[in-house]
């Protein structure tokens, strides 16, 4: 990538972008009477700490991609154990980004809410083991201790539930994304987010063996967009601009990603940024759409998601309720007019 | 400005303006045609890589249906898709051993593999650690289970790097499908396809973008650009829209440049050849300069046949230009060539014939001229302040006693000054008013007689710009002599009639004294000044008054008569 286009750490201001946003700035303070826009203020409820996956956010903030939108976006933070759903189902925050299934989950409990875009078209989620563990496929996990989170043992339980291993062949423990914990070896597999921990691990100079559930015919969708339904039918333009302005924001970062890290301090002051930047690379391959736009969820897979947690997942998957997704703000394999140079 | 400095502007002028505008005309043609040939290269790169491209991904295409067609491959698949019975696991070594590995030799493929028809799990691998994965959502699969097909670049999560994998399906001779083989394609071989093309064309490069926009094929000024950079052109757009396709764009460094945009829809792809717009209109700039160069050299060349044309139009006119000149300094006879019959000619001609009749003119003028010079009864000459004569007539000559105006020519004029100090004050008063009128002045003849001549002189400039002297003198000699003689007999009257004993008056018209001579003192008492213009007849007695008045009136009648009473 093109590490020489920004010296400073201006991030992704270069010289013409800052001469459009200086001429929209005096624009805007040049409006009769001297009024400036009014921004419409939207809440956005993340679904972690702030971190390198969320950078097409930050870009998008940054870059004013939003207030182009007339929008001035608020990022809301979620520790492992807040509640990242009902925000946007109470309406304290207009967009949500949660994983699919735990998506599901709450629309299979009724929650009112609609993903718009499909910001990884993969799940994150990877069971990685040290080579000595011998873990080369999931019949390998019988007997084995497996660690996860309440993010993860969705798609685990799909996972064995798909090539018969019982729950009872497996012991489940619940820990911390520690280093220590990884090489005491408390837990022979972990199931963590690809982006995240094995990040550390390799930098920690472990060797990996990795089980990806596509491999094994369970193709979950990973981080959503989602919003209200009311939001859907009452402000379409809202949610298309805020959409089309977020993922102008990753096709920045994509091209740019050595500022990633540097982006991500400015919302999370303590990240590391070279630790950002490679959870970012991490990040990247999961948001690579196949033939259709970014975003775009595919309805089968979408379905084979939803009846594939109807069988395996703890709630009742008959209260699944199909659709629970949109295509309507995301461009159908066309280049947004507004990206083109 | 001369006028052939102004025909040869004018020359220069016009050159430039005509090589401009043809220039400019050659130039636009020019352009257009390097502009077309530059776009034509370009479509023929583009349709050259995309043949390669083509052999290249049909080339893997048939190497999988070679293989598959294998009678021996296609029973061995089928034991190990149904596994019908405990040699599946030989039966995929022999397949792997035998009818893949092999081919990994020729670098057309990295990974070849089985893949299970229904569920998509890879079944053989010449990658073992991939055997027992699933594919059944990967295009490649879903489509190659029917037909031989090629999912173009895409990103492979699980193996974490860019994949381009073509697939066929293995059937039975009754159609049945026993597997699909698969292949990764080799990309380096897709590099070397879409590698630069060389130094001469140092900015051209062709590359593939797919249907989101992403690069699928390395850059040439982007590292690690597939799947990692966004090629959101213009022209990418218009390409994929598949209307107009633009030839000028500003392309993913934001640099202006000529491409050549085709819509592959085989493999969703759009295939891009673009090259810098400052290096392909480098020709355009060379010959543009080219232009202006030999425009330049033309309007010189021009200007310089302009130059010489105009000294032959110009020659006439300064040759007329001398001979008048030569008619300014006199010399009247003087005439011009006349060569040819063109309208200098006519000018020339008529210069002549006017000159012919000022000469005439002058002739006469200087004719009359002559006469009168030398026929005036004043002396005449031209001197400079030093006293040389640059001309005298022949009656000065005579005044001074020389035999002829030559004779008198060779003198100067100081020679003649009586007294110096005349001569000095005369040539003060000259200097100072420009012009002396009526000065008199004693004068030594040649002969050494001294003469009076009144001398009338004016200060003047000869045709060179030196101020000279032309002078008229009189012979006064004579009158000077009357007047001395007068001055002598009136002295001697004076004398007479002042001491005379008799009363002399002298009375006007009216009879009033006039003059009274001193003697009235004596006859009549009374002083002459009293009496001086009464009435002389009031002295007479009143009886006598008629009778003398009678007689005054006679002698009114009678001038010049004298009358006794």
């Amino acid at each position: 990538m093109n590490s020489q286009r920004y010296s400073k750490p201006q991030l992704f201001i270069s010289q013409p972008l800052f001469a459009i946003l200086l001429v929209v700035f005096v624009s805007s303070c040049a409006l009769p009477g001297g009024a400036v826009q009014e921004l419409q203020a939207i809440d956005v409820q993340l679904n972690w700490y702030h971190f390198a996956p969320f950078a097409g956010f930050y870009a998008a903030d940054h870059e004013g991609l939003y207030q182009d939108q007339g929008l001035r976006v608020t990022f809301h933070e979620a520790g492992p154990q807040d509640d990242y759903i009902t925000p946007v189902v109470e309406g304290r925050a207009d967009f949500g980004v949660a994983l699919a299934d735990a998506l599901m989950e709450a629309q299979a409990e009724g929650a009112p809410l609609v993903a718009v875009a499909a910001i990884l078209q993969h799940s994150p989620v990877v069971l990685v083991s040290k080579p000595q563990v011998q873990i080369r496929t999931l019949s390998d996990l019988a007997g084995k201790t497996i660690r996860i989170t309440n993010q993860t043992e969705p798609i685990v339980e799909a996972l064995l539930h798909q090539y018969g291993v019982p729950m009872e062949a497996v012991e489940f423990v619940n820990l911390p994304s520690s280093l220590d914990e990884f090489e005491s070896g408390s837990a022979e597999v972990w199931t963590v987010y690809s982006n995240s921990f094995p990040v550390q691990l390799a930098q920690e100079g472990y060797e990996l063996n990795s089980l990806f559930p596509d491999d094994f015919q369970v193709h979950f969708y990973g981080d959503v967009l989602f919003t209200h339904e009311r939001t859907v039918e009452a402000q379409p333009e809202l949610v298309a601009s805020f959409v089309q302005a977020t993922f102008a924001g990753y096709r920045i970062v994509i091209e740019d990603e050595e500022n990633v890290g540097l982006l991500v301090t400015e919302y999370a002051p303590e990240a590391n940024s070279a630790l950002e930047l490679e959870k970012w690379r991490g990040t990247m391959p999961l948001m690579l759409p196949g033939r259709k736009a970014m975003g775009w969820i595919e309805p089968d897979r979408w379905e084979q998601m939803r009846q594939v947690l109807a069988r395996h997942g703890d709630w009742d998957g008959a209260q699944i309720p199909a659709g629970g997704f949109t295509n309507q703000f995301v461009e159908n394999g066309q280049i947004p007019e507004s990206a083109i140079r | 400005m001369k006028l052939r400095t102004r025909l040869t502007l004018g020359f220069l002028l016009l050159s430039l303006v005509s090589m401009a505008a043809v220039g400019f005309l050659a130039f636009k043609m020019g352009q257009e045609q390097i502009l077309n040939n530059t776009l034509q290269r370009l479509d023929v790169t583009n349709e050259l890589t995309e043949d390669e491209f083509s052999r290249w991904m049909t080339g893997g295409l048939s190497t999988l249906e070679s293989i598959a067609q294998r009678p021996l491959v296609v029973d061995l698949s089928r034991e190990i898709s149904v596994r019908i019975d405990d040699n599946a696991n030989e039966a995929a070594d022999q397949l792997r051993d035998v009818h893949m590995q092999p081919r990994l030799q020729e670098a057309e493929f990295e990974t070849l593999f089985l893949l299970d028809p229904d569920s998509g799990q890879i079944l053989v691998s010449t990658n073992m650690e991939d055997e027992g994965l699933f594919r059944e959502q990967e295009p490649f699969f879903q489509q190659g289970r029917m037909a031989g097909t090629i999912q173009a670049i895409y990103f492979s999560l699980t193996e974490q790097r860019p994949r381009m994998t073509a697939a066929v399906p293995i059937k039975t001779e009754t159609g049945e499908l026993v597997g699909v083989l698969a292949g990764h394609l080799n990309l380096e071989e897709m590099a070397r396809i879409f590698s630069p093309p060389g130094s001469d064309r140092q900015t051209e490069e062709t590359y593939l973008v797919n249907r989101q926009g992403m690069a699928i094929s390395e850059l040439l000024n982007q590292q690690d650009a597939v799947l990692e950079t966004w090629i959101l052109t213009s022209g990418v757009e218009s390409c994929m829209r598949g209307d107009s396709i633009l030839r000028e764009s500003i392309d993913y460094r934001g640099a202006a440049v000529l491409g050549s945009y085709k819509w592959l829809p085989e493999y969703d792809l759009c295939l891009v050849t673009e090259i810098d717009q400052a290096e392909a209109l480098e020709p355009i700039q060379q010959y543009r300069s080219s232009v202006i160069g030999f425009g330049l050299g033309a309007a010189a060349f021009f200007s310089l046949l302009g130059f010489i044309y105009t000294g032959t139009l110009a020659a006439p006119v300064i040759k007329m230009r001398d001979v008048a000149r030569r008619y300014r300094r006199g010399e009247l006879g003087a005439r011009m060539a006349i060569p040819s019959t063109d309208e200098y000619a006519a000018l020339a001609h008529e210069f002549n014939r006017m000159a012919a009749e000022l000469q005439m003119d002058f002739d006469e003028l200087e004719r009359r001229y002559q006469s009168l010079f030398e026929s005036v009864p004043v002396g005449l000459y031209q001197s400079t302040f030093d006293g040389e004569f640059r001309e005298v007539n022949s009656t000065l000559a005579e005044i001074l006693d020389f035999e002829n105006r030559e004779e008198m020519l060779a003198t100067s004029a100081p020679v003649f000054f009586a007294n110096t100090s005349d001569r000095d004050r005369w040539l003060e008063e000259l200097k100072q008013k420009n012009e002396v009128v009526g000065f008199e002045l004693e004068i030594k003849r040649k002969d050494g007689e001294r003469i009076w001549l009144r001398h009338d002189a004016h200060l003047t400039q000869d045709s060179e710009g030196n101020t000279i002297i032309e002078g008229a003198v009189m012979d006064i000699t004579a009158r000077h002599r009357i007047a001395a003689e007068l001055r002598a007999s009136e002295a001697r009257f004076r004398s007479v009639v002042q001491n005379s004993q008799d009363l002399i008056s002298i009375l006007d018209a009216e009879g009033n004294y006039i003059y009274i001579s001193p003697s009235m003192k004596g006859i009549f008492g009374h002083e002459p000044e009293e009496l001086l213009h009464t009435n002389a007849f009031a002295l007479v007695h009143p009886e006598d008054v008629a009778e003398v008045e009678a007689t005054f009136a006679e002698l009114l009648g009678k001038p010049g008569s004298t009358l006794n009473a």
